[in-house]
């Protein structure tokens, strides 16, 4: 009993101890490790992260749950309420609500699985490019940097969409491509601090690789902080998807997204007499975002990532 | 101070340089010939390939794009930011008759945002662990995850629709005698709803902040000498704790004009975010090109003023 105890102990040791060492592996110390306990203890956490869970089996066999064609247009059930046949009713086009609901959920999980692995990969290379060689190069990126982040990207990205077409495609790269700076900026704080450690010089002193330097030693250190970055941009991309499909922007009609499906509710007869048609959609773009948002909170937690709230 | 105020003027107008050229280049981007823009469709139809190229020559289309950018930035700096395509109208007045608007409701949502975001975020920090700091808690993550044209919908159909207390969109009743009631009754909910993400912005990094402020040894230092608890918050910590929060609000304002494109559209308000819409849906370049470039600007001097007032307030930044 107190040998296991005291392996335990030891274990957290070296898992307080990782971030010194040369290589981190988030992988294996997730299993058991401090990391895993602590993100448990995030009750909120905990409940985000079986919603999305859910969601993403929801999205995948969409097809096997969905009781109706999402396309499927049925004139004779034009904007009937709630019944037993429509559990959530039908729309303008009498095709079902909870099917198209269903069928949504892909939409909003692509964009944010899509546009934040597209910008946390720029970011990251921007980033770790950034911070590893300074000088100039820092300095040009960064004023980049600045000069993206202090335009409101929403506006600049309607343009663009605009210019490239809207498309679910064309949000995710638009996103994608736009949103590196915040990323970029993390992780080359990071590694401002984490060039002048013992490691770092030791590989340098072997002759190792700058290119390996930066992605074999230093940027295994920097996981964490990206993790947690990368879910909450998840949040705020989905978010951004459905602003746009709701100006009619974005994915466009027939394709349900849970943005579009709110575009009818523009209108205040149907706002005001068919809460059926837009509250689904509303409250689901909340609560994904929200369980997102709190899987983040969780993560920053058990990874101990310092920095306040973004 | 005079020295860094200038520094920041040039780095701002060299992020703002690169902003224009950004947006010229994707301007350029954009499908159509820009030409069918000045020409009428029924003059298009017969004239001959020879009118077309001496329009062409006159507008200066024929040049390249380089040229035509400096031409841009030019008349720009002059205060000309050219017509629009569907009246002629130059694109600064067509602005100038629609940034009051927004400025109204951005000033007020930013105002709101902070009289309410940062004292709830003080309870909730004092309070630590409380229910109400979980509540706050729940809040700020609420606000932050709620789309804001949901919200928006959802106001107007409980206080419009439902209870018939607030109109449901609009600057002011059309026809009825200009009143500061009136006024702030259009004003309430799309200010509200634009403020929200801020105001749970604010209130969470007030929390944190003041958290970290709390362990500091000049807080134990200040108790220990039998400072009361209230001067100890009041005098000592929001002095501190605050400073960074210019910051975080000069951030958030870019964030702000983006979200009062959703919110104008959904409760009809005649501002920028509106027209950039009007000028999105019938293809209007040069307006576009010319909100995209003043909501910069602004953005642009709001930084400016936050760097400036951070310097102002805190005299260890060292001007360099």
């Amino acid at each position: 009993m107190r040998k296991r105890e005291d392996a335990l102990l030891k274990r957290d040791n070296l898992t307080d101890a990782e971030d010194t060492s040369t290589k981190l592996n988030i992988f294996k110390s997730l299993k058991k490790s401090r990391t895993w306990r602590r993100f448990r203890r995030h009750k909120l956490a905990l409940v985000g992260a079986t919603f999305l869970l859910v969601l993403i089996l929801i999205a995948i066999f969409a097809p096997l749950i969905a009781p109706y064609d999402p396309y499927a247009i049925d004139l004779s059930a034009y904007r009937n309420p709630p019944s037993y046949a429509h559990w959530l009713g039908t729309d303008t086009a009498g095709r079902d609500v909870l099917s198209r609901l269903i069928y949504a959920s892909r939409v909003s999980l692509l964009v944010g699985l899509g546009a934040v692995s597209i910008y946390v990969i720029i970011g990251t290379i921007l980033g770790a490019i950034s911070g590893y060689y300074g000088g100039w190069v820092d300095h040009i990126i960064m004023r980049i940097a600045d000069a993206v982040l202090c335009f409101p990207l929403f506006v600049i990205i309607l343009v663009a969409v605009t210019i490239v077409g809207p498309s679910l495609y064309n949000i995710i790269l638009a996103l994608g491509v736009l949103w590196w700076p915040g990323i970029s900026r993390i992780v080359r704080g990071e590694f401002l601090s984490l060039r002048e450690r013992e490691f770092v010089e030791a590989a340098k002193a072997t002759g190792e690789h700058s290119i390996s330097i930066i992605f074999r030693y230093i940027l295994p250190n920097v996981v964490a902080p990206i993790i947690v970055a990368a879910t909450f941009g998840m949040a705020s991309a989905i978010l951004a998807e459905a602003g746009l499909s709701f100006l009619g922007l974005g994915v466009q009609p027939p394709t349900p997204s849970w943005g579009n499906m709110l575009i009818d509710a523009q209108s205040l007869t149907i706002l005001k007499s068919m809460p059926w048609l837009w509250i689904p959609p509303g409250a689901m773009i909340l609560i994904t975002v929200l369980s997102i948002n709190f899987v983040g909170d969780g993560l920053r937690d058990a990874f101990d990532v310092r920095g306040r709230a973004e | 101070m005079g020295a860094y105020i200038i520094r920041r003027l040039l780095i701002g107008l060299v992020v703002l340089f690169f902003v224009t050229v950004i947006l010229f280049i994707l301007m350029n981007l954009m499908p159509g010939d820009p030409i069918t823009a000045y020409i009428p469709p029924e003059v298009l139809a017969q004239a001959g390939p020879e009118y077309i190229e001496i329009r062409r020559e006159q507008l200066g289309l024929n040049k390249p794009v380089v040229v035509r950018y400096f031409i841009w930035l030019n008349e720009l700096v002059h205060g000309n930011m050219g017509y629009s395509v569907q009246n002629g109208e130059p694109v600064l007045s067509r602005i100038k008759e629609r940034i009051g608007a927004t400025f109204e409701l951005t000033g007020t949502a930013l105002l709101l945002a902070i009289i309410i975001g940062i004292p709830i975020g003080i309870i909730s920090a004092v309070k630590q662990y409380s229910i109400v700091d979980s509540l706050v808690t729940l809040f700020s993550f609420t606000g932050v995850s709620i789309p804001v044209f949901f919200l928006g919908l959802g106001l107007i159909y409980v206080f419009s629709l439902r209870l018939n207390l607030l109109p449901t969109g609009g600057l002011a009743t059309i026809g009825a005698p200009p009143s500061l009631l009136d006024k702030l009754s259009h004003l309430i909910m799309p200010a509200f709803v634009l403020s929200v993400a801020n105001l749970a912005q604010f209130a969470r990094y007030t929390r944190s902040s003041i958290l970290d402020e709390l362990g500091q040894d000049y807080v134990r230092t200040a108790r220990a000498k039998g400072v009361k608890e209230l001067r100890v918050l009041f005098y000592h910590i929001l002095r501190n704790g605050m400073i960074p929060l210019i910051t975080v609000i000069a951030l958030q304002i870019p964030l702000l004009f983006g979200g009062a494109v959703i919110t104008e559209q959904v409760f009809s308000w005649p501002g920028m975010g509106r027209l950039a819409l009007e000028a999105i849906m019938q293809r209007d370049y040069p307006l576009l090109m010319g909100i995209t470039t003043v909501i910069a600007i602004l953005v642009l001097i709001a930084n400016l003023l936050a760097d400036i007032l951070y310097a102002v307030v805190d005299p260890r930044i060292r001007y360099q």
